[in-house]
């Protein structure tokens, strides 16, 4: 395993890596990459969205790498910069890290999945251009509007002193366009946090731009369960549900078949 | 397993039950606290699909038998199609859920757990008495506790599957089709509903689910909802007992819904 903390040279944002070693097994393997954003409203990032999603990416055949994006008092477009720039450098390493380079997806969570769906729907933004787009998403119960659904503080925090002013300009369903990748999306219904609402108005816009898309939602179930297991919980077992465990295996197979 | 057809008295519609039949165990085993022979377990009325043009046999008995495996009673409802209009269907779906919640003792089914599944039209067929039950006038005991649509036909509107509705409706086409749109008539009394389409389905398009589901949040209805990305309409249980041939439809990763369908019934609290 390549088990690594790295600070890129632009924004300074820090990486870890989860990789496979597969030179001694089957040298030539490509694995696909998933960058994990992290949840927290933008306030901080929860480690149960980290390194178990990492590692059971990992015992999945996919590359893991989490990306420690700035929250609060950074601001819009901060955490946005610094995830393209991380997409890049993993798709410049992809050899290195035995990736396949057009298999490098996102995933985030709840505010996490607010930071990775900015990077699906803004990557042609930044100036690294093509090296950061990515070639899907995985959105875990993710912010996505800013309107009448919105998860309030996230974007209090977000946005800073800018809120009234740009506000419009992250509610992500809005910026969805033909350049936005397949996206795959979990939610549970009696999510009372970030309402499902999030995840039915970003398949209605995916929709409308033809791009293709897999949506769970779970009637039952709080936010922010994360895997869903024992190794997620934190000490609050109603994160555990059996239900929604499958949830990422669903994510996998997706994935590896796009 | 008690494994009859029933001709109803009213509409004449034909059922065909599947149903394990406690009894049955009293006398081969000898009773102990593995035995429960008043277990009430949840009942499905089976509405398979054809476009209400004809009812498709790989959405019909391969259900029930997987259902009756997961604990579950089912009995498949063969409501009438094409030259049928509306609401002849409908009627015999009220019928049918009311005879089955007054057999249910007999049928060692929970009255409080009588739910409806359909496939494409049979989804709209399920979805019609789920939703206008009360047209019918036969009070609450016509109304379904739950509703399991599988890539259900539910809009006249601009996604509709046209060829349903036509079927449906004949000539009154245009003058009822907002009548039987279902996500127009969604109320808080509608049952709580599982949802499975596929994104890529070309005949009955996806926003038919989706339609629904923003229509059932906003009467505050609890929902279950599964969109799989890839495969044809038309799938069932995407498995060789509907596919005998291997046909390219199926879609293994489509096979786990009726897993999460039957958790999701199960669990269920519909209990008054």
């Amino acid at each position: 395993m390549i088990h690594e903390r790295i600070v890129l040279p632009r924004t300074g944002v820090t990486i870890t890596t989860y990789l496979n070693e597969n030179s001694a097994v089957e040298p030539t393997r490509k694995f696909p990459l998933v960058l994990i954003c992290p949840g927290g409203g933008y306030l901080h990032r929860v480690p149960r969205e980290g390194e178990p999603v990492a590692q059971r990416l990992l015992v999945s055949g996919i590359q893991a790498v989490i990306v420690h994006y700035s929250c609060q008092p950074a601001v819009w477009p901060q955490a946005l910069h610094e995830i393209g720039e991380a997409m890049a450098y993993c798709r410049a390493h992809a050899e290195e890290w035995h990736a396949d380079p057009h298999k490098m997806a996102i995933m985030g969570f709840s505010a996490g999945g607010h930071a990775a769906a900015s990077l699906g729907t803004c990557w042609h933004t930044l100036e690294e251009g093509d090296a950061c787009r990515p070639d899907a998403m995985i959105l875990s119960y993710p912010v996505i509007t800013s309107g009448e659904y919105r998860h309030h503080n996230s974007f209090v925090r977000l946005l800073g002193d800018q809120f009234e002013e740009k506000l419009d300009e992250v509610s992500l369903e809005k910026r969805v366009s033909d350049k936005t990748p397949p996206t795959f999306l979990w939610h549970t219904w009696e999510d009372r946090v970030v309402p499902v609402e999030n995840s039915l108005l970003f398949a209605w816009a995916l929709r409308k731009q033809g791009i293709p898309c897999e949506m769970h939602i779970y009637q039952k179930g709080p936010h922010g369960a994360a895997l869903c297991n024992n190794e997620t919980h934190q000490g609050d077992l109603s994160r555990v549900l059996p239900h929604c465990q499958n949830w990422i295996e669903m994510a996998v197979r997706w994935l590896k078949e796009l | 397993m008690l494994n009859q057809r029933i001709v109803l008295p009213e509409t004449g519609v034909n059922l065909v039950t599947y149903l394990t039949n406690n009894d049955a165990l009293e006398g081969k085993y000898i009773a102990g606290p593995m035995h429960d022979f008043d277990r009430k377990r949840p009942l499905v009325l089976v509405f398979p699909g054809g476009g209400y043009a004809r009812r498709s046999p790989r959405e019909a008995e391969p259900i029930a038998l997987r259902l009756l495996a997961y604990g579950i009673q089912a009995v498949i409802v063969e409501y009438s199609c094409a030259p049928a209009r509306y609401p002849t269907a409908l009627k015999e779906a009220g019928e049918a859920v009311a005879y089955c919640r007054a057999h249910a003792e007999e049928w060692h089914a929970d009255p409080n757990k009588i739910a409806v599944l359909g496939f494409s039209a049979g989804g709209h067929a399920a979805g019609s008495i789920g939703i206008l039950w009360e047209r019918l006038e036969m009070g609450d005991i016509c109304r379904p506790d739950a509703m399991i649509l599988c890539y259900p036909v539910i809009t006249g509107g601009e996604f509709a599957h046209r060829g349903s509705f036509k079927c449906l409706l004949g000539d009154k086409h245009d003058e009822m089709v907002d009548f039987v749109s279902l996500e127009k008539h969604v109320k808080k009394n509608t049952p709580p509903a599982f949802l499975w389409h596929t994104w890529a389905d070309e005949t009955v398009p996806v926003e038919n689910s989706l339609l629904l589901a923003c229509a059932l949040r906003k009467a505050g209805v609890d929902c279950e909802m599964h969109i799989y990305q890839n495969g044809k309409h038309g799938l069932s249980l995407s498995n060789e007992e509907c596919f005998p041939q291997g046909a390219p439809n199926m879609r293994p990763e489509c096979q786990n819904w009726i897993d999460m369908a039957a958790r999701w019934l199960k669990e269920l609290n519909t209990s008054k």
